[in-house]
């Protein structure tokens, strides 16, 4: 990477005038692309608010938009869903989970991909293996589990209680590995340097490593968050009453035995997608907002 | 949790070394203590009590010890299963000779390669005959229904992953709109599959006039059948093959470009942090040396971004192999066995026949399969990523 | 001395058998005797539960007024307080039943479907209701079972298990065919098709004259949804059935069965009619003015008034399906359950069943719900609401024709090969009809077989 630079000026400006041409047509080509997908991708959030605004003989009739939109489905929605109660329940369910997934990951992910310790390989493999069994047959189990029939649980059965929903998803191959892989880019004259200065790997990642990786901890948050608050299936296992249930499992009160009550249950999918949708602004803001040195010419 | 402060000093003796890196193990294992707690529960457990149901002939009651029965039956019988392990094995030391064997000779690498494809068209026979044997006293319906698994992994997969990582491109320049952008694209993943299976049946309804039909028919395409089409899609244009090499039907293809749509979003998304994980100054020092877009492209971004690229394509494996909710949604009978993958079968058996412990073991031998391609994977790709 | 080592020998023997005795008394009674069980020495529990799968606002109301009104009434009086949970759709709560049956943790009542009831019993599961129905002091009088309409009070007798009663049925829907009537008056015609050919006829001349009202899209005659419910309506209005009680069979493969089927297939021949395209894309259709005819639920009386109103507006009804012979309508509905756990739970919940059965209750529930009583008294209660609600009429007086699907375990898996085999035969119309459904049937008795090989354990 020592070649000297002297060069002369003229075959810069003309390769430089040669990329301007290129430039414009690859930004034009690259508008027209993502545009042309961009239709692609919003065409169905489209037709969900569309639908939500409609009336209940409107979404039988395959129209693409309401005559007048029934913003009071919205309402609606929310009153039935008894959104007030579950969202309550969702923030803090989701909460919770959070906090323990952003621990183990980082913890987790850090080890895995910066300590050497016996057996790393073989039970980052085991983490990554409890991943690959279907999910059909995981139900069950980890039903008998959360009633208390196999380990007793302190409580008795946590059934119907905050436990059953958060602490199953506290820790996460997926996201463990994700951070693994962008903590093991870490340059290594980082961690000598702090050694040098007397740091422990704790100090180490808290006070150099997370500053550093915003975007893939942002990421892990927004992923975390996506899937619990979008959790479905397993609410409606461990809860047979309200005290609980987030809001998934609010919206499915829509599908009737007759068939779905379609407007309202977009509206009440387009209410749960905006915390969502806010998340994913904040994570996202951490990411463009320049990326910060990594520390190298220190 | 704190340690105390230490200061290495290469001089002193093998033992402070040795309890910095017993200190050193010890740490690792506290980080991992409490993710590993979790997962061991509702991780691990589960694999473990399904192990143990598929030994026992559970159906809604829990019957007799039977051992390997129920996996016997997707087998045929065990010497079926070990020819089809032989040929797999053989397939394996194929690579093995590929890349070692004959070191020392001159002319050594021609030898290798030889070799190499004698042991694997060799395995491959081997593979074949084992596969067809198990197809004739084994299950059909579970072998099938991996095949129709993995032609679903193939064919989403590798486009989610390089669509995520052209979009991730396109979205880390300067565009006009770049938020929004990132945020339209990443909208599929989050709409709940309730909302968009519905917009996506009728996008691809099989009426003359659905948005589908009406595209096809730009290119000359007569309408077609879409998720309701079990036809191959190969027999489709014409050609009149069965079985293995005519490839997904219309209708699982459908359920692909669901699978992809839902999914380029979340891969842009880490991608993006992967591109952005990437110095600005390694890229400003390679420009200074005069480096072409394609170079630092070649030779900074690809390798910078290969923890990430290994990480989508390994996680994608996986899910597209134990993919349920994105079949079922958009699952029409018409499209028959074509579009039942190896998890929708294990649902059916598990929770509409409720055969528990035959339902089990095939979630074990799936499992199993994906431990196999995962292992595999990791050792193609897992030795070419380039971390820091 | 002698007499006093008798007497104390004596005393242990009385003391013996009487302890005995009383722990015999308090030691829980073995499930599989409960005939033994004397219900008038039983307290009922003071706290029950009820899982059910209703949701919407409407139906939530309703339930509040009932479970209120038991609380108040029945339970104020024996001390009985009723909780009703929603516990999710059919399939969730059959998927928790089936891991805590037999356990404490069950709940008191549950909502489940025959077949459903048939796959927890292999694990004796359910609460025969025989053994408490003609008690002199809980059951129910003789005139009150009689007041059930007879077909819907012996759905729930179960041949496969010795004729036990497993469930009470507080509701039925059943299929129905909705019709256009106005179309049809275009075309000339006055009634709805009694009979399958005028069925053809109509659907046919549909095609080519279409609704004066419609979109201008093509119009079509029938468009067939694939659901098992619809292949077992189409047997029944041929004279069949799809399952033999008395060999217990399928007869998937019946003569009339596949009639049936030969004569949908001659009608997707013609291009009289096609395969549902989307989900309730046949009641879009038909709300457009494109469809004139549909097979479906009766609970989709409520959906279709508002999707034709805001469609083309016209005129609509409901009948039999066109038949050979005497209609034979497919009639179904989940009843209500009592799990196994203990008499006192048992007791307190077959309360319940009884309170929710009444007439009036029934009256109430079935004018909210939109589903049919199950009591002939109800019925006569009524009036009025028929009048307002002519379709709703229409389907109830077809309710004598009723015929049912089978009652077994594994029914939801050879559901899924029915539906399977159903398209294919439209699909592909060069198949033939009797090979096809003669394959479905072996495969459908083979589950069978193995599901019934758990009671001969």
């Amino acid at each position: 990477m020592d070649k000297p630079v002297i060069t002369s000026p003229t075959p810069k400006t003309i390769t430089r005038g040669k990329a301007s041409a290129q430039t414009i047509i690859g930004r034009i080509l690259t508008y027209v692309i993502l545009i042309a997908g961009a239709i692609v991708f919003i065409f169905p959030f489209f037709w969900m608010i569309s639908t939500s605004l409609m009336t209940r003989g409107e979404t039988g009739l395959r129209v693409l938009l309401p005559k007048v939109p029934q913003w009071v489905n919205y309402t609606n929605a929310w009153r039935q869903a008894k959104f007030s109660k579950y969202i309550l329940n969702s923030t803090l369910i989701t909460g919770g989970t959070l906090v323990g997934l952003l621990i183990t990951s980082i913890l987790g992910g850090y080890a895995f991909g910066r300590i050497d310790f016996k057996g790393k390989n073989f039970l980052f493999g085991l983490f990554l293996a409890t991943m690959m069994i279907p999910e059909s047959v995981t139900l069950i189990p980890n039903y008998l589990l959360i009633r208390g029939s196999i380990i007793p649980l302190p409580g008795g059965t946590w059934l119907n209680s905050y436990w059953a929903l958060t602490v199953p998803f506290i820790a996460n191959a997926f996201s463990i590995f994700l951070l693994r892989q962008f903590f093991a880019q870490i340059p290594k004259e980082l961690w000598d340097a702090a050694r040098m200065d007397g740091a422990d790997h704790l100090r180490f990642l808290v006070q150099i490593v997370l500053p550093i990786s915003k975007a893939p901890i942002m990421t892990v948050l927004l992923f975390g968050f996506t899937g619990s608050w979008n959790a479905f299936q397993w609410p409606l296992l461990v809860t047979s009453n309200d005290k609980w249930r987030p809001i998934m499992v609010g919206l499915w009160s829509f599908v009737t035995e007759a068939g779905p009550e379609t407007h309202l249950l977009m509206a009440g999918a387009v209410i749960s997608l905006v915390p969502i949708l806010i998340i994913y602004f904040l994570t996202q803001k951490q990411f463009t907002q320049g990326i910060a040195t990594t520390g190298l010419k220190g | 949790m704190t340690e105390a402060t230490q200061s290495v000093k290469p001089e002193k003796t093998g033992t402070t070394l040795r309890s910095i890196r017993t200190k050193e193990q010890i740490t690792g294992y506290l980080f991992v203590l409490p993710a590993f707690i979790i997962i061991l529960i509702f991780g691990l457990f589960p694999i473990l009590y399904s192990i143990y149901m598929s030994l026992f002939n559970w159906r809604v009651t829990k019957g007799a010890f039977i051992g390997g029965r129920n996996y016997l039956l997707i087998f045929g019988n065990w010497t079926n299963l070990l020819i089809t392990l032989a040929g797999i094995a053989l397939i394996i030391a194929a690579f093995w000779v590929w890349s070692n064997a004959f070191k020392s000779l001159s002319r050594g690498q021609t030898f290798a390669r030889i070799a190499a494809a004698v042991v694997l068209i060799l395995g491959g026979v081997v593979f074949v005959t084992g596969w067809g044997k198990m197809y004739e006293t084994g299950d059909k319906l579970f072998l099938n229904s991996l095949i129709v698994t993995l032609y679903y992994a193939v064919g989403t997969v590798p486009f989610q992953v390089l669509l995520g990582m052209i979009l991730a491109f396109l979205l880390y320049q300067n565009i006009v709109g770049k938020d929004l952008f990132r945020m339209i694209y990443f909208l599929p993943y989050v709409t709940p599959s309730v909302t968009s299976a519905v917009v996506f049946q009728i996008i691809f309804s099989r009426r003359e006039t659905s948005i589908a039909n009406q595209i096809v028919g730009f290119f000359g395409i007569s309408p077609q059948k879409w998720r309701f089409e079990s036809t191959p899609l190969l027999n489709l244009f014409g050609a009149n093959l069965s079985g293995f090499a005519a490839g997904p039907s219309l209708a699982l293809i459908t359920i692909m470009i669901y699978g992809v749509w839902t999914f380029v979003g979340y891969n842009t998304v880490i991608f993006l942090a992967g591109l952005g994980n990437i110095p600005k100054e390694t890229y400003e020092a390679a420009e200074i040396d005069g480096a072409s877009r394609s170079e630092m492209f070649r030779h900074i971004t690809m390798p910078l971004l290969s923890p990430t690229t290994f990480y989508l394509t390994l996680i994608s494996f996986i899910g597209t192999f134990k993919a349920f909710n994105h079949i079922y949604v958009l699952r029409e009978p018409s499209a028959a066995d074509s579009v039942i993958t190896a998890s929708l079968l294990i649902f059916n058996n598990f929770y509409r026949s409720n055969q528990f412990g035959v339902a089990t073991a095939q979630a074990i031998v799936l499992f199993i399969v994906i431990l196999g391609l995962t292992l595999a994977q990791n050792k193609l790709m897992g030795e070419r990523v380039h971390y820091g | 001395m002698k007499r006093n080592r008798f007497s104390f020998f004596a005393v242990l023997l009385i003391a013996a058998l009487v302890l005995g005795a009383c722990g015999q008394k308090n030691a829980t009674q073995p499930p599989a005797d409960e005939n033994a069980v004397d219900w008038s020495k039983v307290t009922p529990a003071s706290e029950i539960v009820w899982w059910h799968q209703h949701t919407g606002e409407t139906r939530e109301a309703v339930l509040k007024t009932i479970v209120d009104g038991f609380n108040d009434t029945v339970g104020k009086e024996h001390g009985v307080h009723l909780t009703a949970e929603y516990a999710g759709g059919y399939p969730d709560i059959f998927n928790k039943m089936l891991a805590i049956k037999n356990t404490p943790d069950v709940p008191d009542i549950v909502v489940a479907y025959q077949n459903q009831v048939a796959t927890y019993q292999l694990d004796d599961a359910i609460f025969d209701l025989n053994t408490v129905i003609n008690d002199p002091v809980y059951g129910m009088p003789k005139e009150d079972q009689e007041d059930f309409i007879d077909a819907f009070f012996a759905q729930d007798v179960f041949p496969l298990y010795d004729n036990q009663r497993l469930a009470l049925a507080p509701n039925r829907s059943m299929e129905v065919m909705y019709y256009n009537m106005d179309w049809l008056k275009e075309m000339g015609y006055d009634a709805p098709p009694a009979t399958p050919e005028e069925f053809r006829e109509m659907a046919c001349k549909a095609v080519e004259q279409p609704f004066s009202k419609g979109t201008g899209e093509k119009s079509m005659g029938y468009q067939l949804s694939i659901d098992t419910s619809r292949f077992a309506a189409w047997t029944f209005a041929f004279g069949g059935d799809i399952y033999d009680k008395t060999t217990n069979q399928y007869t998937l493969n019946s003569a009339e069965a596949v009639a049936a089927f030969e004569f949908l297939q001659g009608l997707f021949k013609d291009g009289c009619a096609t395969l549902v395209s989307e989900r309730y894309g046949d009641q879009t259709d038909f709300g457009l003015g494109n469809l004139l005819f549909t097979i479906g639920s009766s609970s989709g009386l409520s959906f279709y008034p508002s999707v034709v109103k805001e469609g083309a507006d016209f005129d609509w009804s409901v009948a039999a399906l066109p038949s050979v012979g005497t209609p034979k309508q497919n009639i179904y509905g989940a009843s209500i359950s009592i799990p196994k756990s203990t008499p006192e739970r048992e007791l307190a919940a077959w309360l319940f069943l009884k309170y929710y059965t009444q007439p009036d209750i029934q009256k109430l529930w079935a004018e909210e719900s939109g589903y049919f009583p199950v009591r002939k008294s109800t019925a006569a209660m009524m009036d009025e609401y028929m009048a307002d609600n002519p379709t709703y009429k229409a389907s109830w007086d077809l309710l004598d024709y009723g015929y049912f699907e089978p009652a077994v375990p594994g029914y939801d898996f050879v559901r899924e090969k029915i539906n399977v085999v159903m398209s294919a035969v439209v699909e592909n119309l060069n198949l033939v009809v009797k090979d096809e459904f003669d394959v479905l049937n072996e495969a459908a008795n083979a589950e069978l077989a193995s599901q019934l090989e758990q009671l001969n354990k």
